[in-house]
């Protein structure tokens, strides 16, 4: 390869830890820090967790992994989008399309990216998974290989699919993706019908043939996480090493012609990350229909904003829907986990709708300051009061919450038997609840603007940053819910009375909800588009 | 055809690849050009299509040593497709590209060396130096004592208080100076600048403008895309106009005057050229002599 694609990595890698720990303001510095010591504790936390627990055996590694294997090499291809090819950023094609390199020597640059993330995902992956393996290095290792080979193996896919007619890959995925299917469902179908342990049961139908035959290649990596000498592993190894050089020798025989197709996914990909990065989701990058919203007038000169996101919201709806269908799947899961006990229908009712409303939905619903991060210049210069933008900005979010949390409670009501009563006040605490989680979730993005999506940059201080957020999120729910609860006791304690008592907690959310209104106002108010812009 | 011609021969008689060697001067350019008659760039019927759809049809013109080359057309021309294929980005459909006699499909890694493209809002490596930048450049191109030019580069395009910067906290312009430091940095024979001076300050206008002139005089073949034809028009000797993938014209300005506005008119702008052309919709469509792009 060529040496100045090598110090390219190194370069990059340079870099990146420089931007970890230098450069920007004191705040994100701070912030750097403390993201790396919480995502520093939460792994050491979880490699004791897991540490503390007895290592699973060779067998029981066997009669699992190979499934794991063989799924997660799948997914990508049979559900992984259209731009999986040698995707390179624009600034690689900026510099290298046009550069004195060779057609393979970028294939194999990109390769080498490719080993060199899956090395660095392993040493995650293995942070939480070395119990099942035959230890650390064995787990690094068998990781690392696998997830070498599973990427290669998705280039080799990407490659062949740029050779064939499009029309001919698509439905080969369609029907790949529906064998995967069924033979998900029939196996789910065989261990129900059997009375035997699942382990048991998962080892048998490894040992039958066709599925041996599927699950060969996985095999052979399995054997690495579950080696028990080290001549045994290094063996693995090898083999592993010899099926991942066929894939690439793979990789570089049909590489011919991938340029143009590269640069063109490179072009999509590209513009699907700005669109993450500004906080738009993916929905939008296909042509899109011109939209009629009538009735918006009666908001007077707030309506241009609300009409704006409302459009978005439901441009891309079929992305933040799917994440309302996962989330009430999730909630129903629970709720029938929890409904086994007899004691607790209504708790097991309310309590993942109360975590879906609270916790999961006001992240998916974006359509607020958030999605309008390189708009703020704009809308400070809008004539408009501080307090008709906040409002403005967090009315579609809250109205869709509003509504999902209505949703969620009419089906909670109709699977677990809710009592009118107890819907009644779960339906009015909706609203209130959803302007209190929206304008959290606003308040604390103004005041530590942060992108939606990390693109290279930074993504072990973003990750870190996420939880320190997520946390902060937490303490502020607590402090706002504290005067709530502590209205609703005094007020029991006083009169013992259940709607006296709702009706006090209500009035108090209620001005909890407009103090949060009022505090994103002042947090949009104060932020400085010349200073607080996040990169 | 003499230039390409004398090389082929020479490959075959001495097994001479480097063509340039034989060039009195380093960096493969041929410096104090301009005569006119070393071609290093030839567009042979060259054909670009996406899908059935015709981005740039039949273009056939060459590129002198020296020559400053305004590739002009309206959006969606077939500009930038151009370009990338010259650099070797996206292959022809069709025809033939020669970069300093070194054809791009055959021997791309010959003919990238002594090219440079900077596309229009370049993307720079965002956690790399301006520093860095030109160092990765140098390794690249294998230049050595490349110090010393890019000190001078940096300080032409004054770049040299913002070399320890990453690219991230660059403004356009910075990128778009950064970019064209890289692109100097190993004197390429053909250097291809895609809307070089949009979002650039007077002072870096100027700069680029007389780095261009300075470039066509050491020998260098340039090519810009631009739609400020104003400010490219006293730089240019030569003239492509595109217009739906086809070439409505490609030779010097006087003869592009005098095609499209007449000999009345000798001093009509690049602009008014370019509109008369462009307007003409029956030449664009119908016209033998302008389609086809032979030049």
């Amino acid at each position: 390869m060529h040496p100045a694609l090598l110090k390219l990595i190194r370069l990059q890698l340079k870099g990146w830890l420089r931007r970890q720990f230098t450069g920007g303001s004191v705040r994100r510095i701070i912030f750097s820090v403390l993201s790396i010591v919480l995502l520093a504790a939460w792994l050491a936390g979880t490699l004791i967790g897991a540490s503390a627990r007895p290592p699973r055996g060779a067998d029981a590694i066997m009669a699992t992994l190979p499934f794991y294997l063989t799924l997660l090499g799948l997914l990508p291809i049979l559900l992984g989008n259209d731009d999986r090819a040698i995707a390179f950023s624009p600034a690689e094609i900026g510099f290298l399309f046009p550069g004195p390199f060779g057609r393979r020597e970028l294939v194999l640059f990109k390769m080498l990216k490719m080993a060199a993330g899956s090395l660095a995902g392993a040493v995650f992956f293995s942070i939480m998974l070395h119990r099942y393996a035959g230890g650390f290095a064995y787990c690094v290792a068998g990781s690392a290989l696998a997830l070498i080979f599973i990427n290669f193996s998705t280039t080799v896919v990407a490659l062949i699919r740029d050779m064939i007619e499009e029309r001919a890959y698509a439905l080969a995925r369609k029907l790949g993706t529906l064998l995967l299917v069924v033979a998900v469902v029939a196996v789910v179908w065989l261990v129900r019908q059997s009375d035997k342990p699942t382990t048991q049961q998962m080892r048998d139908l490894a040992d039958s043939t066709p599925v041996r035959i599927a699950l060969a290649p996985a095999r052979v990596f399995a054997h690495v996480f579950a080696a028990g000498t080290p001549g045994e592993f290094a063996g693995w190894v090898a083999a592993c090493l010899a099926m991942i050089a066929g894939a690439l020798l793979l990789v570089l025989t049909l590489d011919k012609g991938y340029m143009e197709a590269a640069l063109a996914a490179s072009q999509r990909r590209q513009t699907r990350i700005t669109r993450m990065v500004r906080g738009v989701g993916t929905a939008a990058d296909k042509p899109v229909r011109s939209m009629q919203l009538r009735g918006l007038g009666v908001l007077g000169p707030a309506q241009a904003i609300v009409r704006r996101h409302l459009i978005t919201a439901l441009r891309g709806s079929r992305a933040w829907m799917l994440a309302v269908v996962f989330a009430l799947g999730y909630g129903y899961l629970i709720s029938r986990i929890m409904g086994d006990k007899p004691d607790s229908p209504v708790l097991a009712g309310m309590m993942p709708a109360l975590v879906i409303l609270l916790m999961m939905l006001p992240q998916t619903l974006r359509f607020d300051f958030r999605n309008d991060l390189d708009h703020l210049e704009y809308l400070k210069a809008l004539p408009l009061r501080a307090r008709t933008v906040a409002l403005a900005e967090i009315a579609v979010p809250t109205v869709i919450l509003s509504l999902l949390g209505w949703a969620i409670a009419g089906g909670v009501a109709a699977f677990v038997g809710l009592p009118p009563s107890i819907l009644l006040m779960v339906a009015m605490a909706v609203p209130p609840l959803a302007v209190w989680m929206i304008g959290l979730e606003n308040f604390v993005f103004l005041m530590v603007p942060t992108r939606q999506f990390a693109h290279g940059q930074a993504g072990m201080v973003f990750g870190g940053r996420r939880m320190l957020l997520m946390l902060a999120r937490l303490g502020l729910i607590v402090v706002g819910g504290g005067p709530v609860g502590a209205v609703s006791l005094g007020v029991w304690s006083a009169t013992h009375s259940m709607p006296a008592t709702y009706l006090a907690g209500w009035a108090a959310l209620s001005l909890i909800a407009a103090a949060i209104v009022l505090a994103v106002a002042w947090a949009y108010a104060r932020f400085d588009v010349s200073t607080d812009m996040p990169v | 055809m003499r230039a390409p011609l004398c090389r082929d021969f020479l490959v075959i008689l001495m097994g001479i690849r480097e063509w340039d060697m034989l060039l009195p001067s380093r960096g493969g350019r041929r410096r104090g050009g301009g005569s006119g008659v070393f071609r290093l760039l030839i567009l042979e019927d060259f054909t670009k299509s996406y899908k059935g759809t015709v981005a740039v049809q039949s273009l056939s013109c060459s590129v002198n040593a020296g020559d400053v080359l305004a590739l002009v057309g309206p959006n969606g021309a077939g500009k930038t497709t151009t370009m990338r294929c010259i650099a070797g980005i996206i292959p022809p459909t069709a025809g033939r590209i020669t970069v300093a006699g070194f054809d791009v499909q055959r021997q791309p890694v010959e003919a990238k060396s002594r090219l440079a493209y900077v596309p229009d809002d370049p993307k720079l490596f965002d956690a790399l130096t301006v520093d860095e930048h030109l160092e990765f450049a140098a390794s690249a191109y294998r230049v050595k004592d490349w110090r010393p030019k890019a000190e001078s580069l940096l300080a032409r395009f004054e770049l040299a208080e913002h070399r320890r910067k990453p690219a991230i906290e660059l403004s356009r312009g910075m990128r778009q100076k950064a970019a064209i430091c890289c692109a100097y940095l190993h004197e390429p024979s053909l250097v291809m600048l895609d809307e070089p001076l949009t979002g650039l300050d007077p002072r870096g206008i100027r700069t680029i403008k007389d780095t261009i002139a300075e470039q066509a005089r050491a020998g260098a073949a340039v090519i810009i895309s631009s739609h400020l034809l104003q400010l490219v028009e006293d730089l240019c000797t030569r003239l492509l106009i595109l217009h739906r993938g086809r070439c409505l014209f490609f030779g010097d300005l006087a003869e592009a005057r005098q095609q499209f506005v007449g000999g009345a008119a000798s001093d009509a702008s690049l602009e008014e050229v370019f509109f008369r052309a462009t307007e003409s919709e029956a030449v664009a469509q119908d016209g033998p002599g302008a389609g086809g792009g032979t030049a």
